[in-house]
C-alpha cells in the first residue's frame, strides 16, 4: 500500500469518463503521484503545475480576507485549459490537476474535477481509519560511500 | 521535502540552486543537461524573460538509476538570482531537500553573495528549517575569471557553517557534478526511513 497506489485504485474505480482530459495528482512540490500522461513529461506537467499553483496562491495573498477560502487554478478558453484543485492528506499538501481539450463545455468538466475529488477525499478517509500511522525517526541508509554515488553517477558523459 | 514510495522502491528529491543574478545557477544545470544521456533527464524547462534571465524557475528532472535497490530521481530547480524575484525564490525553496548555493567568485560581487546567502538563511527560516541542518553545499564559480577572491577568503565570508565546498566553472564543466554529487550524498543519508508501508507515510 501507498500513496500512488491509492490513487491509482480509485481512478480504476472511478472510471475515467471524461475524455479529451489529462488527470493528475501532483504533490505541491511538483513530485507526480498520478496520472495519465498521453505524449506528455509528467515531470515537466508536474513542475509547471506546481509552480503556477504556488505562484497564483501567492498572488491571492494579495487578495483581503482570502486566506480562509481554498482557491481553484483555472486557466482556459471556451474548448480547452487547464484546472488545478488543491486537497491535503495528514499534512501533506497535493494538487488535482487537469488538462483539457475539445470540450463543448469546460465548466462541466471543473464541477466534474471537484465532485471526483470529494470522492476521492472520501476514499482517503476510509483508509487513514483502517491504517495505522507509521514513525519514520530513523534515516533510511546509515552511511554511503563515494562509490555508491558515483555509480549513481555513471551516466556523465565525459 | 523528498518522497519515498517503498512499495514501488522510489525516492524523490528536490535539489535547488540558490545564488545571486548571474553567478551561473543555470549555467549548471545546463551542462548537466549536455552530460546526460537522453533516457535519464527529462526535458529542461527554463521560464525566462525575454533577455534570458531566469524569471521563475529552470527545472531538469534526472532519472540516475539505482542505489540499494531504490530506483533514485532528482529535481534539480534554479530560483531566478536577480534581487526584486525573492517571492519566487521563497516558492522554489518550499519542500527543498538540498541546495547548491552557486556564489559568483569575482571580488566585486562579494556584497551579492552576501545578500543572496542573507536571503537565503532567511527564507529557509520562514519556512520552518534551519539552514545548519540543510544538506548544502557551497560552490565558489566562476573561478577561472581573473578578479576573483580567494578560495580561503570566500570560505571566510560565505561559509561560518563550514559545508562542503567546491571551486568551479560552470561553462567548462568544472565542479559542476561534484558539486551535484555531494549534495545528492548529503540528502539520500538524511532521508527517514523506517519498516512502515503505511499509504499516509
Amino acid at each position: 500500500m501507498n500513496w500512488e497506489n491509492q490513487f491509482k485504485k480509485f481512478f480504476a474505480q472511478e472510471g475515467l469518463e471524461l475524455s479529451g482530459c489529462n488527470i493528475f495528482i501532483f504533490r505541491e512540490d511538483g513530485i507526480p503521484m498520478y496520472g495519465v500522461y498521453k505524449n506528455l513529461d509528467r515531470n515537466a506537467v508536474g513542475a509547471l503545475m506546481a509552480g503556477s499553483w504556488q505562484a497564483a496562491n501567492a498572488l491571492s495573498g494579495f487578495i483581503q480576507g482570502s486566506k480562509e477560502e481554498i482557491f481553484r487554478f483555472s486557466f482556459d478558453t471556451a474548448e480547452r485549459g487547464i484546472y488545478i484543485l488543491p486537497f491535503s492528506i495528514k499534512k501533506t499538501a497535493f494538487l488535482l490537476g487537469v488538462i483539457f481539450q475539445g470540450q463543448v463545455n469546460p465548466g462541466l468538466i471543473k464541477s466534474k474535477m471537484r465532485q471526483m475529488l470529494e470522492r476521492l477525499l472520501q476514499h482517503v478517509e476510509k483508509i487513514k481509519e483502517e491504517t495505522p500511522m507509521p514513525q519514520r525517526e530513523k534515516f533510511l541508509f546509515d552511511e554511503i560511500s563515494d562509490r555508491e554515488i558515483d555509480r549513481l553517477f555513471s551516466f556523465e558523459r565525459k | 521535502m523528498s518522497f519515498v514510495n517503498y512499495h514501488s522502491k522510489e525516492i524523490n528529491c528536490k535539489i535547488v540552486y540558490y545564488g545571486p543574478g548571474l553567478g551561473g545557477k543555470t549555467t549548471n544545470i545546463q551542462y548537466v543537461y549536455q552530460k546526460v544521456s537522453g533516457d535519464q533527464k527529462g526535458q529542461i524547462i527554463s521560464l525566462n524573460t525575454e533577455n534570458e534571465r531566469t524569471l521563475f524557475f529552470d527545472f531538469l528532472p534526472l532519472d540516475l538509476g539505482e542505489i540499494r535497490g531504490f530506483r533514485t530521481r532528482f529535481h534539480l530547480y534554479t530560483v531566478p538570482g536577480q534581487v526584486f524575484y525573492e517571492a519566487s525564490r521563497k516558492l522554489i525553496l518550499r519542500g527543498v531537500d538540498g541546495i547548491i548555493f552557486v556564489a559568483d567568485s569575482q571580488v566585486e560581487k562579494m556584497e551579492a553573495n552576501l545578500e543572496s546567502l542573507a536571503g537565503l538563511e532567511k527564507n529557509l527560516t520562514e519556512q520552518g528549517y534551519d539552514i545548519r541542518t540543510v544538506p548544502l553545499v557551497m560552490q565558489w564559480n566562476k573561478q577561472d575569471l581573473p578578479n576573483t577572491s580567494s578560495e580561503e577568503e570566500l570560505q571566510k565570508q560565505l561559509n561560518k557553517w563550514n559545508f562542503p565546498a567546491y571551486s568551479a566553472c560552470a561553462r567548462t564543466g568544472q565542479g559542476v557534478f561534484e558539486s551535484l554529487k555531494m549534495v545528492s550524498k548529503m540528502v539520500l543519508m538524511n532521508l527517514k526511513g523506517g519498516l512502515s508501508t503505511s499509504p499516509f507515510a
